[in-house]
């Protein structure tokens, strides 16, 4: 999907790779995935998962929208509803964050947040709104930007950009974005091609182990897996997650739109 | 020995018909299958003392009931989205708003 970040290192080095190109992702893609989590050691499905991109214009420049959705199943709606809607508008070459937005609603918690990535004077504007049963409260924070910090469904999308052609079997890149204010870190460690039966049919796959390296949601080594269509989309087909609860998996149902 | 595994029984086939009402449905199957080991094991004890309780009819009756509501969920249930209006009404206004918070932006090349 997008222009895998080149590890930090290499984009210190050279600050003028920061922006590579976006080479996988189109505009007006739309995939649906099937979220599961293991009861009791048995698959159920709870979510529908969809990612999306759109043009976007204002007076200025057109911009790409990327959107991720997590919606429960009806049948869990009494039991936990889910509705999260993350979004994040890209420079449509380069995936570079502009403007990102996370409103969320898990059972009765709902939260919503705002970066504004302003890359010239490298900070990122956020704010940080929390709906309590005492009120509402508003944080407004500058946090510094790096350089090649972006946020969550960004650096989901800059994942696809990765040219394995260059990536060596357990060779690691790592990616800074920013998650309740916060500058966390993703690894993702190339381990290798796997042949992936999915509703698209057999795929030939990047698989991809995936780590937080300051943070302690993803648990087990090499326990939380990405496979990656082998093919210019390099769209996401299956993960695999181990959390402090359990385990869950991420599956593809469609996909459309996609780059040949 | 005959009362404990009845007891045992009817709890677990009790239990895995009120999960598979339940969102959770699919680990129904576990206090099925505990419930249908220990109804072998009571129909064992029935056919050594040569008894034929109502108990173990009334038993294997639910379990089946259990099995079959599990099953029929499992497999001929599609799990669907519902009630969306809120969060595309939501996202709508949320595309609005960034438009203007990103009004007159250049894109760096």
């Amino acid at each position: 999907m997008k222009y895998f970040c080149f590890s930090l290192f290499l984009f210190l080095a050279s600050p003028n790779l920061i922006f590579s190109q976006n080479t996988a992702v189109n505009t007006n893609e739309k995939l649906i995935y099937t979220a599961s989590y293991t009861l009791s050691g048995l698959l159920t499905e709870i979510a529908q998962i969809s990612l999306e991109t759109s043009p976007v214009k204002t007076s200025t420049a057109t911009l790409m929208k990327l959107k991720f959705t997590a919606t429960t199943f009806s049948k869990f709606d009494n039991f936990f509803k889910v509705r999260d809607l993350y979004e994040s508008y890209v420079n449509p070459k380069t995936l570079t964050p502009l403007l990102y937005k996370r409103d969320i609603a898990e059972g009765g918690f709902k939260k919503m947040e705002q970066y504004k990535f302003n890359h010239k004077e490298k900070n990122i504007d956020c704010v940080i709104r929390k709906f309590q049963k005492n009120g509402e409260f508003e944080d407004k924070l500058t946090v510094p930007n790096t350089g090649n910090t972006r946020d969550l469904v960004a650096t989901i999308y800059n994942i696809r950009n990765l040219d394995f052609s260059k990536i060596k079997n357990g060779e690691s890149k790592s990616f800074s974005f920013l998650f309740d204010a916060k500058e966390k870190f993703i690894t993702v460690k190339y381990v290798g091609k796997e042949v992936i039966n999915s509703n698209l049919g057999k795929k030939e796959c990047y698989k991809l182990a995936v780590s937080l390296k300051n943070d302690n949601s993803l648990k087990g080594t090499n326990d939380n897996l990405l496979w990656l269509s082998a093919d210019v989309a390099k769209i996401p087909v299956l993960a695999k997650f181990k959390i402090a609860i359990g385990t869950g998996e991420l599956k593809i149902k469609s996909a459309n739109g996609l780059l040949n | 020995m005959k009362k404990t595994v009845s007891i045992f029984a009817f709890a677990s086939i009790i239990l895995a018909l009120i999960v598979s009402i339940l969102p959770i449905y699919i680990i129904a199957y576990i206090p099925a299958v505990i419930g249908m080991v220990c109804a072998f094991v009571l129909w064992k004890i029935n056919q050594k003392s040569n008894t034929n309780s109502t108990a173990f009819k009334v038993l294997v009756f639910l379990l089946i009931a259990s099995l079959s509501i599990t099953s029929y969920r499992v497999f001929f249930t599609t799990s669907e989205v519902s009630d969306t209006k809120n969060i595309q009404q939501k996202e709508q206004q949320s595309e609005e708003e960034a438009i203007e918070e990103l009004e007159g932006l250049e894109l760096e090349e």
